[in-house]
């Protein structure tokens, strides 16, 4: 019986000799899901990637995909995973063709079908050197190559640099058909937006640490997000006081700004008892979720250093 | 030309194969061709030759007489052919590992159904196999180039054995350049170390014969090994090739095991 999960870290750690990549981390991705792994430059995305792809040995801790173990069993696992690296490099003196024809050999890929049809999609150049190809087109056969062989999941790291809108757009058309046939993708980036359209959970890594993972969803829930309200009539001062569930941040004539967790109803209800003259509800979007938690976290850690310092 | 990781090594390097083939061929069939010239000379030369400082003997194979063909084959070419090939050799040897990495092109290769220890090998075994046929477009020249002119005779065994010797040599700087690949930080480090390597072996086995204290060191240099001058006029003896051989294998193995046990270097 095939494992739920595709892949699974425990304590996953990786020092750079003093230099932290990551510590601790605890991964799990799900059959057939799209992961979204963010972070900035520098938090631990690309080193992750590499450990999942036994290309560096951890310093601790123990990785499996699709049930098998990183290390041990990578051959076995790099026939049944695609990679796709935000700066892919290739084989210069070849042809797009030859270099699909030489991955498709080694991966025993005979019929090239699937990929001609990809290559379509994609407007993939074939005939060309791969030397003499932009780095957007290099992505393209990047992208070939890790789903010529139809695998059971794919790592992408930073897979949507260099291609153009359209083809971004082509591109998560292709891991959304590929997730309905069972498959898995893991995908790291650091474009919020992106993250937010094709993935079905998100992990977020800060210093080399997963910070949080959870469903896009949930993660909304979660986040609190700004009311502005703008009355005829300046308010009360205990306008929203005690209501569960709002924080009022700031008052300043007839403008209130209100953080609202989870009961945006009680607060409009509040508010109907002056003139509403308008009303401005921030979008649910990733990337304030995001910033909301890396400013909480930088404060704590801040605050932590701080303490640290006087002690 | 494309089915595996040994076959697209083998067509990236077809052309500096077919250059060094012909162009070592090249050198080959001038060399005899001019022997007819040298062999005219005679005794003057056989006297030149004695005047001449141990150190230039040294330096040239310890051939005593350029009058012979097989002296003066030794001296004006098979001596060098080792250190030429030695260019080759250590281009693709610390190209294979460290090279692959510094381009980035290892984390892709490394992404297919390939192991680690199949990445080492088909590229060592390709290159060999190159070097084979370096050797075999050399050997061809030679011989076929002998045959047309006069007193410059060859046996085809006895070449057949020279070139294996040479291959020994080849093979040895190869799995050398190998080994640091997969031992050394950079590429340009492990290509400076092979280089130093190879030279200083060609300088170390000539000054053996010429310090009277290293003569007794001259066992630990690849180019005690290498004695075309001696297969060409007494024993076939394949004892030396062996060592070389066998010396090229530890080089390989020892590569082999770093390279699986350490992390591939990213861009």
């Amino acid at each position: 019986m095939e494992p739920e999960l595709a892949i699974e870290t425990r304590q996953l750690t990786k020092f750079y000799g003093k230099n932290r990549g990551v510590v601790d981390l605890d991964l799990d991705v799900r059959r057939g899901e799209i992961y979204g792994f963010v972070g900035p430059n520098g938090a631990g995305k690309t080193t992750t990637v590499r450990l999942l792809l036994d290309l560096i040995r951890p310093t601790r801790g123990s990785a499996t995909i699709l049930g098998m173990d990183v290390g041990g069993q990578s051959k076995a696992i790099r026939a049944r995973t695609g990679f796709l690296p935000g700066e892919l490099r290739m084989y210069d003196n070849l042809t797009g063709r030859q270099l699909l024809r030489f991955f498709g050999a080694v991966r025993g890929v005979t019929d090239m079908t699937y990929v001609h049809e990809l290559a379509e999609r994609l407007s993939a150049e074939l005939n060309r050197r791969i030397g003499t190809l932009s780095r957007g087109n290099k992505q393209k056969l990047g992208v070939l190559q890790a789903l010529m062989h139809r695998p059971d999941l794919v790592l992408f790291d930073e897979a949507t640099s260099g291609l153009d809108p359209l083809m971004q757009q082509e591109l998560y058309g292709i891991l959304n058909e590929y997730r309905e046939q069972g498959g898995t993708v893991f995908f790291s980036s650091h474009y919020l937006n992106e993250v937010e359209r094709i993935c079905d959970r998100v992990g977020v890594i800060r210093d080399g640490t997963l910070i949080l993972s959870d469903t896009l969803e949930a993660l909304q829930e979660k986040h609190v997000r700004r009311l502005r309200l703008e009355f005829a009539e300046p308010p009360g001062a205990d306008f929203l006081a005690g209501l569960s569930g709002v924080q009022k941040e700031s008052q300043q004539g007839t403008t209130v700004i209100a953080l609202v967790q989870d009961n945006l109803a009680g607060a409009l209800i509040e508010a109907a008892r002056y003139t509403v003259v308008d009303i401005e509800y921030q979008e649910r979007r990733l990337e304030d979720i995001f910033l909301q938690y890396y400013d909480t976290r930088e404060e704590a850690h801040a605050a932590e250093s701080s303490a640290q310092d006087t002690a | 030309m494309l089915r595996n990781l040994l076959l697209k090594t083998l067509r990236d390097q077809r052309i500096p194969v077919l250059a060094y083939g012909l162009g070592l061929g090249a050198l080959a069939l001038l060399i005899v061709a001019i022997y007819p010239a040298f062999a005219a000379s005679g005794a003057e030369l056989e006297e030149a030759m004695e005047n001449l400082p141990d150190a230039y003997k040294a330096f040239t194979g310890g051939v005593l007489s350029l009058t012979e063909f097989d002296g003066y084959l030794v001296s004006q070419y098979l001596i060098i052919l080792p250190l030429i090939l030695a260019i080759f050799a250590i281009i693709e040897g610390t190209g294979a590992l460290r090279g692959e990495e510094e381009r980035g092109t290892m984390d892709t290769l490394l992404s297919l159904p390939i192991s680690r220890s199949q990445v080492v090998l088909h590229k060592a075994i390709a290159t060999l196999i190159s070097v084979v046929f370096v050797l075999i477009i050399i050997g061809a020249v030679l011989y076929v180039s002998t045959q047309f002119v006069e007193d410059a005779t060859l046996a085809l065994d006895r070449l057949a054995v020279v070139l294996l010797n040479t291959f020994g040599m080849g093979a040895l700087f190869y799995c050398f350049s190998l080994f640091l690949s997969a031992s050394l930080p950079s590429r340009r480090l492990a290509g400076v170390i092979g280089a130093v390597f190879a030279v200083g072996a060609y300088f170390f086995d000539a000054m053996t014969d010429i310090v009277e204290g290293l003569y007794d060191y001259r066992i630990l240099g690849p180019f005690n090994y290498f004695e075309p001058l001696a297969i060409l006029k007494e024993d076939l003896s394949f004892q030396n090739s062996g060592v070389l051989l066998g010396a090229s294998l530890v080089f390989l193995v020892a590569g082999l095991l770093i390279f699986r046990r350490r992390d591939v270097a990213g861009i």
